[in-house]
């Protein structure tokens, strides 16, 4: 549970937010935000709605309000998977965040931002789909943190808004992964820091690139149900020779973390829309033409990079 | 703006049972087979690596099929692989001895029985005319083999002549 000391920090103002389409700021009018021009964007079962809908993001909609805390510490009494992947990701600690303001785009179910926040930082979650739902309630406990639905391209803060910015596992869902990591670097502060992590251009990810355009086109809840039934038996059969086989080109989630877990990342793997590779070269590039500095990268994952924006 | 919302259509983490269950194999079995189709695809369009193939065990495995299907074979086909004068080598079958008065093996030319069976091997190289001698476990691909050395009855080459040789166990 969070420290009293978390416990006191103060929650993301309204006064964050702006226009996404216009820049301006927002006056809050009911169950709405308003902008100067009349346009009003709702405020739905207590999270603010910046998009129309959920996109090209339909599959991240339906596993995140299925599974919506398989990946969450607080449901996992025996791992801190989350916060060990975070730490591994990004290399940040608790005291490098304690009393930031940080900006988690991609937040899916939370189980970063729920990390976050436990470590003593106020969060906003963005997201295009409507994981926020399942996000909105895992991060209720936290008055510190705050969710929102909106598009990564179009987001609604002001530039130079946010101490740091995580965002792992989510860029190279959209349809440009530089693009999206270069709509979030004006929103750092000046000697902000952005951390992100984003599929290497090797091993599975490249079959799964492969697989891709033809698994999004299956129904994502015959999908899913595919998912349970494969991964159920792969977990059951997995040291026989078919399924080493099937594994070898058909990569299947058998990460240690339980059934459930592995349900969701297969099906996580398989039904995006958009799946971008890269080369840590590349990841390392779009950090330096940002102007970036203080490059870090992390041996175990290549294309987790992390940087700082100059003051 | 309508109101957003979404809908996980009654999916859950719990597991599932009755009819659920069975439209979760039937999802399975129709999703299975365009995977495996979509797999072909791929792998035509070399967009997916060739599957990892274990070459010692796949051998072995290609080894005990073999052993398994020669073992107490009763009859069949000699495919020369080498020549040597007048004789020719053949793989025969497994489990037999090549003990003189006790041997079962005889070998058949058209159907006729040649011999004399058991004859010394320089004689079979150099005389021929039908004479034949079987002995040993030999390996090919790591599959144990009878070799057959034997003869034609005029001396001229089973591969070419247009006859047939078999063996049989009396």
């Amino acid at each position: 549970m969070p420290s009293p000391e978390v416990d006191a920090l103060s929650p993301p103002e309204d006064a964050l937010f702006r226009c996404p389409e216009s820049g301006a700021p927002l006056t809050r009018d009911g169950d709405a935000f308003v902008a100067p021009d009349g346009k009003r964007w709702p405020v739905v079962r207590g999270i603010p709605r910046f998009v129309e809908d959920d996109q090209y993001v339909d599959s991240f909609s339906f596993e995140w309000n299925v599974h919506t805390s398989t990946q969450l510490d607080s449901s996992n009494a025996k791992q801190a998977r989350s916060e060990d992947t975070l730490r591994e990701k990004t290399g940040l600690r608790p005291e490098d965040v304690r009393g930031k303001l940080v900006l988690d785009a991609g937040v899916g179910a939370g189980r970063f931002s729920e990390v976050l926040a436990q470590w003593g930082a106020r969060v906003v979650g963005v997201d295009l789909s409507y994981a926020v739902e399942a996000s909105h309630r895992n991060l209720a406990r936290f008055p510190h943190a705050r969710v929102a639905q909106a598009d990564i391209f179009k987001l609604p803060f002001a530039p130079e808004t946010f101490d740091l910015i995580v965002s792992i596992g989510v860029l190279h869902h959209t349809p440009s992964t530089e693009g999206a990591f270069r709509a979030l670097v004006p929103l750092l502060k000046p000697g902000g820091t952005i951390a992100i992590w984003v599929y290497p251009n090797h091993d599975d990810y490249v079959k799964r690139d492969a697989w891709i355009p033809h698994t999004r086109r299956i129904p994502k809840t015959l999908f899913y149900r595919f998912c349970r039934r494969f991964v159920t038996l792969s977990h059951r059969l997995q040291r026989g020779p078919f399924f080493r086989y099937v594994n070898s080109v058909f990569p299947y989630s058998d990460q240690g973390m339980g059934l459930e877990n592995d349900i969701l990342d297969t099906f996580d793997g398989y039904s995006p829309t958009f799946h971008g590779i890269h080369s840590v070269e590349e990841v390392r590039g779009w950090f330096a033409s940002e102007g970036l500095v203080d490059l870090v990268d992390y041996p175990q994952w290549p294309t987790a990079v992390r940087g700082r924006k100059p003051e | 703006m309508s109101e957003p919302g979404f809908d996980t259509e009654g999916f859950s983490t719990k597991p599932v049972h009755g009819l659920e269950l069975i439209k979760d194999w039937a999802a399975f079995a129709g999703v299975g087979a365009y995977l495996g189709a979509t797999y072909g695809y791929l792998r035509l369009r070399r967009k997916l690596p060739a599957p990892p193939v274990n070459l010692p065990k796949l051998t072995s495995w290609v080894a005990l099929a073999e052993v398994a299907k020669r073992v107490g074979r009763r009859e069949g086909r000699l495919e020369v692989y080498a020549a040597e004068g007048h004789a020719y080598h053949a793989r025969g079958p497994l489990g037999i001895t090549d003990k003189e008065g006790v041997s079962r093996l005889q070998v058949f030319e058209d159907g006729r029985p040649l011999g004399p069976g058991h004859a010394p091997h320089q004689e079979v190289r150099e005389l021929g005319g039908g004479r034949y001698s079987h002995w040993g476990w030999h390996l090919h691909l790591a599959t144990p083999y009878t070799l057959v050395m034997f003869s034609t009855s005029d001396n001229s080459d089973p591969r070419s002549n247009g006859r047939s040789y078999t063996y049989a166990l009396a």
